[in-house]
C-alpha cells in the first residue's frame, strides 16, 4: 500500500500536475496580494486627498480623527459621515491585511471561493488518470479494486496538503516582500490599528482551508470515478460553486459560508456573502454526511464496476 | 497452478462462458485458443478479479487477493501513461522498490536506452510491447498472462521472446492467448480451447503431439 501511494504521488509529480496546481494556487494568492497592495495605496490616496481638503478648508483634522463615523450604502451611493476617519481606518485595515501577520489568513479566506474548483480538479485528475491512459487495467491486476480506491484517496489527502502548504509558504514569502515595499512607501506607524483580534487561530484557519480543499478534492474524485471524464466533473463543480445560488440550510455552500464567517475575519480584499439561516449542528451534519456519502459512492462504484472497461 | 472451479460468466442475461473446470499447471506455458469474441479476454478479466463472475479461481490454493502482487497481465494494447517517459512508467509500476539504475539495466535489454527517456506517446505499438515485457523482469511475477503478446513485435524480438517465455516458465505459471499460431506452436506446453462456450484442456504437453495450432483451430471451427 505504501509503495502504491508513493507511486501515485510520483505520477502527479512526473506528469507536472503538482506544479500546475501549485502555480495556479500561487497565481490566485499573488492576485490577492496584489489587490490588497492596490487597496492600501488607493485608500491611502483617498486619505491624503481628504486630508488636503481639510487643510485647504481649515477644518479640524484631529477633532474628526478622534470621533466616530457612519457608513451607509444606498443603491450605488455611499454616504460616509466622517471621511477622514473612515479612510484612515481603511488604510489601517488594508495595511493589517497586507502585514505578514495576516498573510496566511487572507490567503485562506479565498479558500471558499477558489479551492472548490482547484482541488476539485486535483480529485478529478487523480480519479481519471488511470481511466484516461487505461492503466487501471494494469494496476487493478496488482492491487484489488478496494485497495486501489483507498490508495487513490490517501494520495489525495497527501497531495492536497502538500500543494496547500507549499502555496501558503510561497505566499508568505511574497507577502513579506510586498509588505516591506509598502513600509518603504507609506508611514505605516501612523495607521496602526490596535485591537484587531482574530476570530480564530492561524492553525484553525489552515485546518479549515485544508478541510475545504480535501472536501472538494473528494467531490472531484467521486465525480471523476462516476463520469470517467475530467471536463464533465470540472463543469459540474464550476456550475455548482459559481452559478448555483445558495440554496439554504441543507446546501453545502451555506454550511461552509457559516463556518467561514466564524473562522475568518475578512479584513482584506476578500469578502463572502452571509450564510442563510442555519445552526452549528446542521452545518456540521451537512458536511459530514456529504463527505461520507461521496466516499461511499466512489468506493461502491470502483469495487463493483469492471476495471477493464475504461 | 491456477485452478478454475465451476467458472461461468454472463453479461446481462447473455452467457459468455458456461460452467468450466480446468487447471493451468505451474512452470508451464499454457495457451488459450478461441476465435474473436469467444471469451478469452473475459477469462483473463475474471481470473484477475477485474469483473464479477460465478465460480472460483485458486492460485496454488489461494484466492486472487492473496496473490495480486505476484500477478501481471500484459494486455494487447499495453496501457502506459503516455504523458510521461518510458523509464518513469516502469518506475511507477515497480512495486519491488528497485533502484532506477537496476530498472534501466533491465529495460535496456528490451528497448534502447535513449528511447526510454522519451514520452510513451512517441512509442510505436511494438515499442510499447517491449516496454511491457520489461515489466516481467522488473516485477518478477509468479503468474503471467499475455494477451496477443507477439503482435507488433519485430522478428528478432519475437525470437528472443520465445526464449524468454521458455525461461520464465521454469519458475512461473504462464497463460498466453493470441492468434499468431506460428509464434506459439513451439513454446506451449498445454493447450486450452474455448468450444461451445466452455473452456477445457485440449492437450497436455502439446509439444509432444505432431499437430499445429492452426490445424486444431480449423478442426474445431469445422466441427461447428
Amino acid at each position: 500500500m505504501k509503495q502504491q501511494i508513493k507511486n501515485e504521488l510520483m505520477y502527479l509529480l512526473y506528469s507536472k500536475i503538482y506544479i500546475i496546481l501549485l502555480l495556479l494556487l500561487c497565481g490566485i494568492f499573488f492576485a490577492i496580494l496584489f489587490m490588497n497592495y492596490n487597496s492600501v495605496f488607493d485608500s491611502y490616496d483617498s486619505y491624503v486627498r481628504t486630508k488636503q481638503y481639510y487643510q485647504e478648508n481649515n477644518l479640524d483634522i484631529e477633532e474628526d480623527l478622534s470621533g466616530t463615523y457612519t457608513y451607509e450604502k444606498v443603491g450605488d451611493t455611499v454616504n460616509v459621515s466622517n471621511p477622514i476617519l473612515y479612510y484612515k481606518e481603511c488604510v489601517g485595515r488594508f495595511l493589517y491585511a497586507a502585514s505578514p501577520e495576516y498573510t496566511t489568513s487572507q490567503m485562506l479566506e479565498s479558500s471558499i471561493l477558489f479551492f472548490p474548483l482547484l482541488f476539485g480538479i486535483l480529485g478529478l485528475v487523480v480519479s481519471n488518470n488511470d481511466y484516461k491512459y487505461k492503466t487501471i487495467k494494469l494496476k487493478s491486476v496488482m492491487v484489488s479494486k478496494r485497495d486501489f480506491g483507498i490508495f487513490k484517496q490517501l494520495s489525495i489527502i497527501i497531495s492536497s496538503f502538500s500543494i496547500l502548504a507549499a502555496a501558503l509558504l510561497i505566499a508568505k514569502i511574497a507577502g513579506y516582500l510586498e509588505y516591506s515595499i509598502v513600509c518603504t512607501k507609506l508611514p505605516v506607524s501612523d495607521f496602526y490599528l490596535g485591537g484587531m483580534l482574530p476570530r480564530s487561530t492561524v492553525f484553525t484557519k489552515v485546518m479549515f482551508g485544508y478541510g475545504i480543499a480535501l472536501l472538494y478534492a473528494e467531490i472531484g474524485y467521486t465525480l471523476g470515478i462516476v463520469f470517467k471524464n475530467t471536463l464533465v466533473g470540472a463543469a459540474a463543480i464550476a456550475a455548482y460553486t459559481l452559478a448555483v445560488p445558495n440554496l439554504g440550510k441543507f446546501d453545502l455552500k451555506n454550511s461552509l459560508y457559516y463556518f467561514a464567517h466564524n473562522v475568518f475575519d475578512f479584513y482584506g480584499v476578500i469578502s463572502l456573502e452571509a450564510s442563510k439561516e442555519t445552526s452549528l449542528f446542521a452545518a456540521i451534519s451537512v458536511v459530514v454526511i456529504l463527505f461520507i456519502l461521496f466516499i461511499t459512492v466512489n468506493m461502491a462504484v470502483i469495487t463493483r464496476r469492471s476495471s477493464y472497461d475504461c | 497452478m491456477i485452478k478454475c472451479a465451476d467458472f461461468s460468466k454472463f453479461y446481462a442475461k447473455k452467457q459468455i462462458i458456461s460452467e468450466s473446470n480446468f487447471e493451468i499447471r505451474s512452470n508451464t506455458v499454457s495457451f488459450l485458443m478461441g476465435p474473436n469474441g469467444s471469451g478469452k479476454t473475459t477469462l483473463v478479466k475474471c481470473i484477475m478479479g477485474m469483473e464479477n463472475y460465478s465460480g472460483q479461481f485458486y492460485f496454488d490454493g489461494k484466492n486472487i487477493n492473496q496473490v495480486r502482487e505476484k500477478c501481471l497481465v500484459i494486455w494487447d494494447d499495453c496501457p502506459f501513461y503516455t504523458n510521461i517517459s518510458g523509464i518513469n512508467n516502469l518506475m511507477l509500476f515497480d512495486k519491488n522498490q528497485n533502484k532506477k539504475r537496476h530498472i534501466v539495466e533491465i529495460a535496456s535489454k528490451y528497448i534502447e536506452f535513449e528511447l526510454l527517456k522519451n514520452k510513451v506517446k512517441t512509442y510505436s505499438y511494438g515499442q510499447k510491447k517491449k516496454l511491457a515485457l520489461a515489466l516481467v523482469e522488473i516485477l518478477e511475477p509468479e503468474y503471467i498472462v499475455m494477451d496477443e503478446i507477439s503482435n507488433g513485435l519485430d522478428y528478432d524480438m519475437m525470437m528472443s521472446l520465445k526464449e524468454d517465455i521458455r525461461n520464465w516458465s521454469k519458475s512461473k505459471t504462464i497463460l498466453l492467448t493470441g492468434h499468431q499460431f506460428d509464434f506459439y506452436n513451439d513454446i506451449i506446453d498445454d493447450l486450452f480451447i474455448i468450444e461451445n462456450k466452455q473452456i477445457s484442456l485440449y492437450r497436455e504437453n502439446f509439444h509432444n503431439s505432431n499437430k499445429k495450432l492452426g490445424e486444431i483451430y480449423h478442426e474445431t471451427a469445422n466441427k461447428k
